[in-house]
């Protein structure tokens, strides 16, 4: 199914990495696009998280070197 | 300054199958063919773009062991594309999950060899520097090797000893098999928020992404001459760890990005100067994961996976938009090396 779409699409060169065809819309590129966004958002989602522990972590031995 | 070579050469070179393994893939079977828009930007993003999660994964699960799982499922995954070139009506879905399986191991193995390299280094930056200079030599024999469908033999034996290397090499030190305990040593920031230091030296790595694509190079038009940009791609990512070790790695990521920029501009038919405003430019990779390694304390597999979704977030706008005009990409060029070397300033510490 996803072949025959892709045929009727037609060729999309990507040469070199230099020059990209203008976006076309499509079952196929949505569907792709919408893959790529969920994997950036998680990983972003896993990084704010990260930057939030390692706040807490620093907050909490600055106070345990304060205390001693 | 000792560097641990075995660690470092061990990691380059099983960076560098990995390239050789997944570009081989790529342009044997969809160079500018009908399917290389897709099968290209969904590389990327499955590639790069998990690698915060695979890294987080790993550093939870200390007991994994990351690089026969990365080594093998990448293995898998060759194969499966490969085969799939006869798969007829399937072709496109086999693929897919070729594809899948490739770039998921890309990624552990991503991960492990900056997890290992960063976590054994004491604090230098030369061993993963290193490590990821490997990549750009595989690109480009990937990409070489592409026209020759006897080569896939010999690449998954090279892949196969990378794995097994990379895997003995962790059990040769004595930290008892499990090195992702191991901490990270490494003291490059100020002492400024880490969500800054995130978006300063995360946005430097977007930054170099996008502009990466839109160097001028006009002089290369032969094979020999894109081996040459390569090489030095790869050459200036490694000697901007090496030179961080050795004269501060603020000194070296403001210098690079500053040098960089005449050389760059003025160079468009002129080989070897580019290719010197190419290695400066490329030095800035090994800074930036110095950098975000120290804000993210024993969290290195987080700091690569920072660096590789600003390299995917960097390199995507090209996949829909293309590049702009050479006068925008110049300007484009000295506009953002400036701000990059000013996010150094303000990141990383004077004396480091």
């Amino acid at each position: 199914m996803i072949d025959i779409i892709l045929k009727l699409d037609g060729a999309r060169p990507f040469r070199e990495g230099r020059a990209a065809t203008p976006f076309v819309d499509d079952i196929v590129s949505n569907t792709v696009l919408f893959i790529i966004a969920v994997v950036v958002i998680v990983a972003i989602f896993v990084i704010i998280e990260n930057i939030k522990g390692n706040r807490k972590n620093k907050n909490s031995s600055k106070k345990d070197s304060d205390a001693k | 300054m000792s560097i641990k070579w075995k660690t470092a050469s061990t990691n380059w070179f099983m960076h560098f199958c990995v390239e050789v393994v997944c570009f081989y893939c790529l342009y044997r079977l969809f160079d500018g063919g009908d399917y290389w828009w897709i099968m290209a930007i969904s590389y990327d993003a499955l590639a790069f773009a998990p690698q915060v999660v695979i890294g987080e994964f790993f550093e939870k699960h200390p007991k994994i062991k990351p690089f026969p799982i990365g080594g093998i499922t990448l293995i898998i995954g060759a194969i499966i594309m490969i085969l799939g070139e006869n798969a007829g009506t399937l072709f496109f879905t086999v693929e897919l999950i070729g594809l899948f399986f490739l770039t998921i191991g890309n990624g552990i193995m991503h991960i492990a060899g900056a997890l290992r390299t960063l976590r054994v280094s004491d604090g230098r930056l030369s061993e993963s520097a290193i490590f990821v200079g490997g990549g750009s030599f595989g690109v480009i024999t990937g990409r070489l090797l592409a026209k020759s469908s006897g080569a896939f033999i010999v690449i998954m034996i090279l892949m196969l000893a990378a794995t097994i290397l990379s895997e003995l090499e962790t059990r040769s030190d004595g930290s008892d098999n499990n090195f992702i305990k191991i901490p990270c040593k490494h003291d490059l920031v100020k002492d400024i928020p880490i969500a800054h230091i995130v978006l300063i030296l995360g946005g430097i790595v977007v930054v170099r992404g996008y502009i990466g694509y839109g160097l001028p190079t006009a002089w290369n038009q032969t094979t020999i001459q894109t081996i040459f940009l390569f090489c030095f791609m790869g050459l200036g990512k490694m000697l901007g760890g090496v030179l961080s070790d050795i004269f501060g790695a603020r000194k070296v990521g403001v210098l690079s990005c500053l040098i960089a920029i005449p050389c760059l501009l003025i160079s468009n038919n002129i080989m070897w100067l580019s290719l010197i405003g190419v290695a400066l430019f490329s030095m800035t990779m090994a800074i930036t994961l110095g950098g975000l390694v120290s804000a993210l304390k024993d969290k290195p597999g987080i700091a690569f996976g920072v660096t590789t979704l600003g390299l995917f977030l960097g390199t995507a706008p090209m996949f829909f938009f293309g590049l702009p005009s050479r006068m925008i990409c110049d300007i484009l060029i000295t506009v953002m090396s400036i701000l990059s070397a000013t996010g150094f300033m303000y990141c990383l510490k004077k004396n480091r």
